[in-house]
């Protein structure tokens, strides 16, 4: 190893002045959304909030994670798994509205009505 | 930095210069304990395992000899147990050899031991990690043993809501914790051994360089980190929701037991490649060593272990055909499902292509790679049966599930496990055993595997469904072949403890190279020095067995000087 | 390990002999971080799945009882999400700062950074602690325990007439005023649900908080001692990487649970 490497530092350093601009950005943003969420968009509500915290994220893991500068290698890493939680949310959402009615009828239904009340006679023995 | 005090006295300066071998460098039951070295961790897993193996079996012999017996007279109904009795037996072979066996056999057992030999370096990554899981490992298998203690647990392994929250009276709350435990130790092995391989690898060994099984290991490792903390999370809300009375999973309060199922497949699906992937890169050893040819397609093997474990990600639907469902998730889970078999059947053809023309020993590792292949194909076959639709609707929930899951799955961890045990046996103990009694073991326990599990297949299709303490008469006599196919296996078993602790005993001392293997990790002594070389191995492609040549006074191979670079990092 | 010197292994280990953090099985100290780098990164992917076992949950019954969410909002004080989305951003700040001190060499700004950083973290739970002990004054709580009073149904209706919100939420949550709790309990079933998942996610999320301020304390003491700089500050980096995940998580919550109706 050459004396260079000895006093090499580690990683990249992130200026001071972008830390800061990340935190306005951040701050910001959290303004907007608050805001948005005053005004009742109907189902757009929750797309507009969530593209918000996406952005919010997004800053948040590009600079004070350093994603931006780091070996690619993380990102993947990252990237995979947020990607993996999409797909299971997104095949168990398209699912669920096809059985959902089965839970919501089985509620309404004498079966369970009939077996919630022999277990509340049977918790009052 | 001169003049600091220094705090990882253990880190830095003192590289430990012991003689001897991993084994006596160091002595006393504390030496163990505190371990740092990847292959006495390694060798406290490969023990772990054994007894867990050892303790499922029991389960598994004591549910096989009730079921001798159809409950259709009173006599025959109280032959062995009760009822009540089965499930807790049915349910404790189940989870205790998935969750304490199957998981960690290949991966933390050997990979511990291997993966940082076959990369010439000196341990993982992260030392004290690697430690840290262990004892995770550990605690997981104590609380097991609690639940074992504290009423048991009948919910089967796969403990679904809502009988598992509502109904159950057996130790649900321990189980569940004992897996979150366990799945925790998983996912910081794997993490460890992504680590390892991306960073330890010696300068010129390319990813397209290393021996297959860490591409497996390296597979496998990729699900470890990503899936198991879904079932992490799952396990803790099972738990949460039995002690606070909250009901995610049960509909009685508003929850949604299909959204359990999803969630618990969307681990637990994954979970079956974190126990295949490492069997079949033991296999990848094995195979081209014993054929003394360079294994075919080695690029194929490689991405298609990555393709697996992707793929398994995106099926986990095909466990829920039946359970409500909606018909568009049957048909795309059925659909991913079957591309599975597209690069599970490449492996199978690459394993056929290296052997073909080549000079086969049969050795004892090779009899358990040969059945293996058997065993895989079958279980691969039948598994298409199970991914199509309708097929799957004639058998859900019968032996037929049982006996193709046994034959890809635990047979494929079984057979890989006692292929790698006693491939790398030499290599770990430094002990030679005897061949003839190996193979003798070997075909004890395929012929047991078979016997066990082929009746199986039979008795599904005609209708016997999966986990009843009963059964009508006419399957009586598949139950009989099934039980004693299970005692044979119990023998077979029997016979590799009893020769491998006889070698231990008095076996003959292991050269370095005792089969002509390529990879670095022969290149140590047998058992290897505390820091695994004593000379900087040099490197070759790991399946060029024209760099090995016998070696007269050892009875071993030794490498040829001069060919290949040094593997430094 | 203890160690008994005898024979040396062939290839020695002179050539790195005095960078005094470098682990014995590496050999230079950018194998070292690079190697820690991936392996917090993979922690920090299965932080993303275990919490996105919890989304899942929350996406399935948002997107199959939306009107729980439209009601259960109006439980929660979003000025207080608002307060401790902004605390968490800073605390995220000054972690990233106190990686830019200890790779700087400046002992000084790394350990007063930390010192803030756990203070965000403190003042986030204690905000935490006046909305949980709140609803647990009130009744408003998980599954089963759900028993909302009155006083705080008549605050939430409030509410919601003053923002001009849904006339049939304001109906249900008058229904159930005054009624005994074995049928309040009985007619509010599906409301408790989004209350479940809130305790569970939010709660899940403080433990996180607990532990990184765990953490960062270790970290403090480590720092006043002069034990980082520009070669060795991985703890300090994979801590601050850790925490930024905790404001990353609670990013998405705030809004899930505090803004969308
Ligand atoms: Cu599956």
């Amino acid at each position: 190893m050459s004396k260079h490497d000895e006093h090499h530092t580690l990683g990249h350093v992130m200026p001071a002045s972008t830390l800061i601009n990340v935190f306005l950005a951040l701050i910001v943003l959290t303004v907007v959304t608050v805001a948005v969420a005053q005004k009742d968009l109907g189902p757009l509500n929750v797309w507009v909030a969530l593209f918000i915290a996406s952005i919010k994220g997004s800053i948040v893991c590009a600079y004070f994670m350093h994603l931006k500068y780091d070996k690619k290698l993380n990102l993947l890493i990252f990237g995979i798994s947020v990607v993996l939680v999409l797909i299971m949310i997104t095949f168990t959402i398209v699912d669920s509205h096809f059985y959902y009615n089965n839970i919501d009828s089985y509620q309404q239904s004498e079966t369970f009505q009939a077996a919630k009340a022999a277990a509340a006679s049977s918790a009052a023995k | 930095m001169a003049g600091e005090v220094s705090l990882n006295g253990s880190m830095h300066g003192t590289h430990d210069h012991v003689g001897g071998n991993y084994l006596n460098a160091t002595k006393g039951l504390k030496s163990w304990l505190l371990t740092l070295d990847h292959k006495r961790i390694g060798i406290m897993y490969l023990v772990s395992v054994c007894i867990a193996l050892a303790l499922g079996g029991t389960f598994a012999l004591l549910l096989r000899t009730k079921l001798l017996h159809g409950g259709y007279t009173p006599e025959a109904a109280a032959f062995i147990g009760s009822s009540k009795d089965y499930n807790q037996w049915m349910t404790l072979h189940g989870a205790v050899m998935v969750f304490l066996f199957m998981i960690p056999a290949i991966p933390a057992a050997f990979g511990n031991f291997v993966l940082p030999m076959m990369l010439g370096a000196k341990d993982v990554a992260f030392p004290k990690l690697n430690l840290f899981s262990y004892y995770l490992y550990f605690t997981g298998t104590v609380m097991f043993l609690v639940v074992l203690v504290m009423g048991g647990l009948d919910t089967g392994w796969t403990m679904y809501a809502p009988y598992s929250i509502v109904h159950s009276k057996t130790a649900v709350p321990y189980a569940t914790l004992a897996v979150f435990i366990l799945g925790f130790s998983s996912i910081l092995t794997g993490l460890n051994f992504i680590a390892t391989i991306h960073k330890l690898r010696p300068k010129g060994m390319t990813p397209f360089r290393m021996p297959l099984f860490l591409w497996a290991i390296y597979a496998t490792s990729v699900i470890q980190v990503l899936a198991t903390p879904v079932i992490g999370i799952l396990t803790f809300m099972l738990f949460i929701e039995k002690i606070m009375g909250i009901g995610f999973f049960n509909p009685a309060l508003g929850g949604d037991p299909l959204l359990f199922q999803h969630l618990f497949w969307f681990y637990s699906h994954p979970a079956v490649y974190i126990m295949v992937l490492p069997a079949m890169g033991v296999i990848n050893e094995v195979i081209p060593t014993f054929s003394r040819k360079p294994i075919f397609g080695y690029k194929m093997m490689a991405f298609s272990s990555l393709a697996i474990a992707f793929i398994g990600f995106v099926v986990w639907g095909h466990h829920l055909f039946v359970s409500g469902q909606s018909p568009f998730a049957n048909v795309a889970f059925s659909a991913i499902t079957l591309t599975v078999a597209v690069p599970s059947a490449i492996k199978v053809f690459n394993w056929v292509s290296t052997m073909y023309k080549g000079d086969i020993h049969f050795t004892t590792p090779m009899m358990y790679a040969l059945f293996f292949i058997y065993l895989f194909a079958i279980g691969g076959l039948t598994g298409i049966f199970l991914t199509a639709l309708p097929g799957n609707i004639h058998t859900h929930d019968t032996y037929f599930v049982i006996a193709h899951f046994h034959f890809v799955m635990v047979g494929a961890v079984i057979f890989g496990f006692l292929a790698g045990l006693n491939y790398w046996w030499p290599k770990i103990t430094g002990k030679l055993y005897n061949n003839k009694a190996g193979v003798l073991g070997s075909v004890l326990i395929f012929l047991g595997f078979n016997l066990t599990f082929l009746p199986q297949f039979v008795m599904g299709l005609k209708g016997m469904p999966r986990r009843y303490a009963n059964y009508a008469q006419e399957f009586e006599i598949y139950h009989q072949l099934s039980t004693a196919g299970a005692y044979l296996l119990g023998v077979g078993f029997l016979t590799v403890l009893l020769y491998l602790l006889a070698s231990l005993a008095k076996g003959k001392k292991a050269p370095s190279n005792p089969w002509g293997a390529a990879s670095l990790d022969w290149q140590s002594t047998s058992p290897p020095h505390m820091h695994n070389f004593e000379k900087t191995p040099l490197m070759g492609d790991p399946y060029d067995y024209s760099l090995v040549s016998h070696d007269e006074k050892t009875g071993g191979y030794v490498r040829k000087p001069g060919e290949g670079s040094s593997a430094h990092h | 390990m203890s160690s008994t010197a005898t024979a040396e292994p062939a290839h020695a280990h002179g050539h790195h002999g005095h960078e005094k953090n470098l682990a014995h099985h590496f050999d230079t100290m950018e194998q070292q971080f690079d190697a820690g780098k991936i392996g917090i990164w993979l922690f920090l992917a299965t932080e993303v799945l275990f919490f996105g076992g919890l989304f899942t949950v929350y996406s399935i019954y948002r997107a199959n009882h939306p009107q729980l969410y439209h009601i259960g909002q109006y439980f929660l004080t979003w000025e207080m999400g608002a307060i401790n989305t902004a605390v968490l951003i800073f605390s995220s700040l000054t972690a990233a700062w106190a990686v830019r001190a200890a790779q700087l060499n400046q002992k000084k700004i790394l350990v007063s950074m930390l010192v803030i950083t756990f203070l965000c973290a403190a003042t986030f739970m204690v905000v935490k602690y006046f909305e949980y002990s709140h609803k647990i004054h009130e009744g408003v709580l998980w599954g089963q325990a759900f028993n909302p009073s009155d006083a705080e149904l008549n605050h939430v209706i409030e509410k919601i007439e003053h923002k001009g919100g849904d006339p049939k939420a304001i109906e249900f949550l008058e229904a159930i005023k005054e009624r005994p709790v074995a049928e309040k309990k009985d007619m509010v079933a599906p409301l408790q649900m989004f209350f479940s998942i809130y305790f569970f996610m939010t709660g899940l999320h403080g433990i996180h908080v607990l532990v990184g301020m765990g953490l960062i304390a270790w970290l403090i003491v480590r720092a006043s001692k002069g034990q980082f700089n520009n070669r060795y500050f991985a703890p300090v980096d994979s801590v601050a990487l850790y925490w930024h995940i905790v404001d990353l998580i609670w990013i998405f919550l705030f809004p899930l649970f505090y803004l969308i109706g």
